[in-house]
């Protein structure tokens, strides 16, 4: 009996074939799309954690830095900072294992461009790193295509990061030509490979990935950067501390502290380097070291979001389901209740609404484990090398992750067929056969709500909402599904906003030269000989008072809100600051307001080192990913003793930054190149959240459509009466089209606000103090949300037309009269 | 009487699997105007299909109909809906009504949809239909022999010329279907409508002026009971 009453609902169902495939499809993308992202996520996680292992095939990456941000010290100085770390280390359950001074510098890499037989030099800036064998923070040259060769250990010798050697077409034994501020010097490349600091290959203060050709970094011996930089030997910048072991650290989404052994232990040794030294110094962990950082908020946010991705597909397709089963039940309730009248109990009915949503899942779970096996997981992995651009050594075992993700789709969709199970169980046969179950009661309130209204536009509304359930569960749908291509879109329009939006309005320069401490003077002197007009800017980086996070203080010569400044500040409540004040006025940006609570009116303390340094918060900017303080350069020079660290120029035209400008400069950055990246870098990602948008669409529509579709065949009897009492089709069209416009808007705004709320919970849930962005709301995007679920709803009227002069009238009148 | 309608030689054939059914088989028919006729005949005699036929809701195979003098349009099922709106009215046995629009809505819709409102006509129409004090409420809350009034109301609403009926009574008890019967000649008679009502109930002969059988799609007697 169970298998002749499941097959009848098999062949029912079988007869909307295209809704069936549709519902097929959805659960095949929920376990396709759940299965390539959780094969993602598990292997980069699992990755970082080898990568930066205390092992001999691991990078054994630091767990505290000590940052000398203005300038260098000598040998004397690194050592004796070890020596007093090691001297002053705090009675903690950590065991000082080594510490070890680096050097890394900003500089330039001369790099010949061969164009139409004429040869060039393009200056990319660039970052070297003083790295011997190192014990500490090593270079990673794993074993894999992508790198080769060794470490560099004479001091002409240079390891060059794999992105830079395959975006600059360098190999091993080629001659590169770079600087560090005091001219240029030709190394031979004898190594490929990574480090730790630049694993995610983004220029610093950029949150995307550089373009191929616009930024290097390369890794030399302490030697050969000493002879670049013509600094004395053992002179560093950065003190790289390891203790035994990999202590947890303060995770920056997390509100707990997971660092309780390694935050006092920071804290001690930012007490311990102010006490020895005047100049202002970093302290900080992994935390605030952004390649490491991204990485890390990257696999956390994969890890995060693969299970509710795959959960709202899976739920999308079970209301889909449920929609379409509970539709079954009313148009098949005749035939349950002449089933129930011959003797079948309530139980033997039940079933076959189990079982059909376990068979869609089934199929579509299959169709959706080889789709990602053979696409979604290798497609997933060459994404990440593409815009990454680290090799996957080894990718995660998939299975238990196709079981996990196979067994929550398929709960998920047969969960779908729990209630018209019940629903079809519970009806009554009489009331089946005396037509009472379909006899309701239309809302009196929304009766009279639109009782003035000509009756046609009464009929449109209240047939609108007629079936609120379905409606509202389809609206979920929508919602969910919009809330795919919603926030995709959000989200590119918000990266786009703060990435080429904040450069183009924001920058007005053509070239930014950064300058060794007081080596401004000489790009000035270019700048003046040039014609070009110029201001300085001063970056440092300060901290919180006791708090081991990076503030970049930005010392700008005449902050503006106007397109006559060289860099405009986006205020968004407050004012500008004046200069020479007694407490320096500032503008801190929304991130840092939102993390510290600080707001326009207060008193903040910032520390320059060991310097605490009292400031009038007067304004609040916005659009800045990472936390960023604005002070009058003046001010900020006399807390500092610096000068300036960076040279804006505005070149005339007919002018191009050129050697003799890269020789005297820590690097060169050009706007356009900047641009460039970032241009590159959304095109990259386009196909990819293309890929996302369709599938967001597509859903939509089906859910829609699917939805509609059941209303129209409900309305058959009712269309029918008014074709027999004579009206006409374009009348009805009307009348269908404001049915499907008032059905469309209303999802379209609903759905909106559910994108807008997701994406805000989805953002929200992955700021930290390193990124920080809110959701801008582009009205342009707005539009096109509402636009496609209207434009999704009102297309599906030509079909209810066509449809309705399909109607067979005189089969249709027999039926009226049965 | 004026003739309102005329068939000639009316055929409607379907081509089953199992050979040609002869629907209609030549049917020639005058009504005059303000006729009340009451087709009998067993189940499959063609009843419904030449009411069909007459409401242009199909197209014969063969023969000429022609309406006030007009030939009615057959194949074109935008200009057979044209004949429908602006000549027949149509009552069903299950009545039909829109259950999300009240009884007085119910009927200015249809006025609506064939181009003119006129609310007063609908409440006057409800009146002579006994239900003046029902207009605000939903189909759902009044009884089935209401509903039926609702219809025929809602079928005289845009003033037909032509009044079909289909087992109109079939779904109600013979009290109720009496009690119908009478308000729907009252109706027809005040409106000068033809009528023209498919049934298997003899008693309601008694409400008619002429009385038409048939079988095999061929008209057996055609009397007048006046």
């Amino acid at each position: 009996m169970l298998v002749l009453l499941t097959k009848r609902l098999a062949r029912s169902l079988l007869r909307t074939k295209l809704r069936l495939a549709a519902v097929s499809a959805m659960v095949m993308v929920a376990v396709f799309a759940g299965i390539s992202f959780a094969a993602y996520a598990h292997t980069v996680s699992g990755m970082y954690d080898e990568i930066y292992e205390d092992s001999d095939q691991g990078v054994n990456l630091p767990d505290v830095w000590v940052e000398n941000p203005s300038g260098t010290w000598d040998a004397n100085m690194s050592n004796m900072i070890c020596e007093e770390i090691s001297n002053e280390w705090p009675d903690s359950s950590l065991v000082l294992n080594d510490c070890e001074p680096r050097l890394r510098l900003d500089g330039t890499m001369f790099h010949s461009i061969i164009e139409d037989a004429s040869e060039s030099e393009k200056l990319v800036p660039a970052v070297w790193h003083g790295i011997d064998e190192g014990r500490i923070d090593r270079v990673w040259i794993p074993e894999h295509d992508c790198c080769s060769g060794r470490l560099a250990s004479s001091d002409s010798e240079i390891v060059i990061d794999q992105r830079v050697a395959s975006g600059m077409e360098i190999e091993l034994g080629d001659n590169v030509s770079i600087g560090a501020g005091s001219g240029r010097m030709s190394f031979t490349v004898v190594g490929i490979g990574f480090q730790s600091n630049h694993l995610y290959f983004a220029p610093e203060g950029s949150l995307f990935p550089a373009e191929p050709g616009t930024f290097a970094t390369g890794y030399l011996s302490s030697s050969g950067l000493e002879r670049l930089a013509n600094i004395s030997s053992g002179s560093s910048n950065i003190i790289l501390i390891d203790v035994l072991g990999t202590p947890d650290y303060d995770i920056p989404t997390t509100d707990e502290d997971e660092g309780t052994d390694l935050s006092p232990l920071v804290s001690s040794i930012d007490e311990t380097i102010s006490n020895l030294e005047d100049n202002p110094s970093l302290v900080y962990d992994r935390s605030q070291v952004f390649s490491v950082e991204i990485l890390r908020a990257d696999a956390e946010g994969a890890m995060l979001f693969y299970v509710p991705v795959t959960g709202m597909i899976a739920a999308i397709a079970g209301i889909t389901i449920f929609l379409s089963l509970q539709r079954l039940v009313q148009s098949q309730s005749r035939e349950i209740a002449i089933l129930r009248t011959l003797g079948i109990p309530r139980y033997a009915i039940m079933p076959a609404y189990f079982l059909m949503p376990l068979a869609i899942g089934v199929i579509g779970g299959a169709l959706g484990v080889i789709l990602a096996v053979t696409l979604g997981v290798p497609g997933m992995l060459g994404f990440y090398e593409e815009v990454v651009g680290v090799p996957i050594i080894e990718s995660t075992d998939i299975f238990p992750l196709t079981v996990q993700i196979l067994s929550v789709t398929i709960l998920v969709v047969m969960t779908s067929g729990v209630l018209p199970a019940i629903q079809a169980s519970r009806l009554q046969p009489l009331e089946i056969m005396r037509g009472q179950h379909e006899i309701r009661i239309s809302s009196r309130r929304i009766q009279a709500l639109t009782s003035r209204l000509p009756a046609t536009v009464g009929l449109t509304v209240r047939s609108s909402i007629r079936k609120p359930t379905r409606l509202v569960f389809t609206f979920l749908a929508v919602g969910l599904s919009m809330l795919l291509f919603g926030s995709t879109l959000l989200m590119m329009s918000t990266m786009e906003e703060i990435t080429i939006g904040s450069i183009e309005e924001g920058q007005n320069w053509d070239v930014q030269a950064n300058v060794p401490f007081g080596g401004e003077g000489e790009v000035i002197e270019w700048a003046e000989e040039k014609g070009a007009e110029y201001q300085k800017l001063l970056i440092f980086p300060v901290n919180p008072v006791n708090d081991s996070r990076v503030i970049t203080a930005y010392g700008i010569e005449e902050i503006s809100t106007g397109s006559d400044s060289m860099i405009v500040v986006d205020l968004r409540t407050g004012s500008i600051p004046e200069s020479g004040k007694q407490t320096s006025e500032i503008l801190i940006d929304e991130g840092l307001s939102h993390f510290l609570g600080w707001e326009v009116g207060d008193t903040g303390t910032l520390a320059f080192g060991s310097e605490l340094k009292s400031v009038d918060i007067v304004g609040i900017t916005q659009g800045e990913l990472s936390r960023t303080v604005y002070f009058h350069r003046s001010d900020l020079s006399e807390v500092i003793g610096i000068e300036a660290t960076s040279v804006l120029i505005n070149l005339p035209e007919g002018v191009e930054a050129d050697s003799e400008l890269a020789e005297v400069s820590l690097g060169i950055t050009e706007k356009d190149d900047l641009i460039a990246s970032y241009e590159g870098m959304l095109e990259q990602q386009q196909s990819f959240l293309g890929g996302i948008l369709l599938l967001g669409i597509i859903i939509a529509i089906v859910v829609l459509f699917n939805t509609l579709l059941m209303n129209l065949s409900e309305r058959d009897k009712e269309i029918a009466t008014l074709r027999v009492l004579g009206a006409p089709i374009k009348r009805l069209g009307w009348m269908m089209f404001g049915e499907h416009l008032a059905i469309g808007l209303i999802g379209g705004v609903l759905a909106f606000f559910f994108t807008l709320a997701g994406t805000q919970a989805m953002i929200s849930s992955f700021v930290q103090w390193s990124f920080f962005m809110t959701v801008k709301v582009d009205p342009i995007v707005a539009a096109q949300l509402v636009g496609v679920v209207v434009f999704t709803s009102v297309a599906l009227t030509p079909y209810g037309m066509w449809r309705i002069s399909r109607m067979d009238l005189v089969e249709k009148v027999k039926d009226l009269s049965q | 009487m004026e003739t309102i309608l005329k068939m000639r030689n009316i055929r409607r054939h379907y081509v089953m699997p199992s050979g040609t059914v002869k629907a209609l088989d030549g049917i020639d028919l005058e009504v005059s105007e303000g006729e009340r006729i009451i087709l009998l005949g067993p189940s499959g005699s063609g009843k419904t299909t030449l009411l069909n036929c007459l409401s242009a809701l199909d197209s014969p195979t063969s023969g000429s109909y022609s309406f006030s003098g007009s030939l009615v349009p057959s194949n074109d099922s935008e200009k057979m809906t044209k004949f429908r709106r602006d000549n027949i009215g149509y009552v069903f046995q299950f009545f039909n009504l829109l259950q999300d629009l009240t009884v007085l809505e119910n009927l200015l819709l249809i006025q609506e949809l064939a181009g003119s409102r006129d609310e007063a006509r609908a409440r006057e129409l409800l009146g002579l239909v006994g239900l003046a004090d029902e207009i605000d409420r939903f189909p759902a809350e009044i009884s089935g022999g209401q509903q039926q009034r609702v219809a025929i109301a809602r079928s005289l609403a845009k003033t037909p010329r032509l009044l079909l009926g289909d087992e109109l009574t079939g779904n109600l008890d013979s009290k109720t279907s009496t009690a119908v019967m009478e308000v729907l000649v009252k109706a027809c008679e005040a409106e000068g409508i033809t009528c023209v009502f498919v049934t298997h109930d003899e008693s309601l002969v008694e409400f008619a002026t002429r009385v038409i059988r048939i079988d095999s799609g061929k008209i057996l007697s055609d009397e007048n009971v006046e």
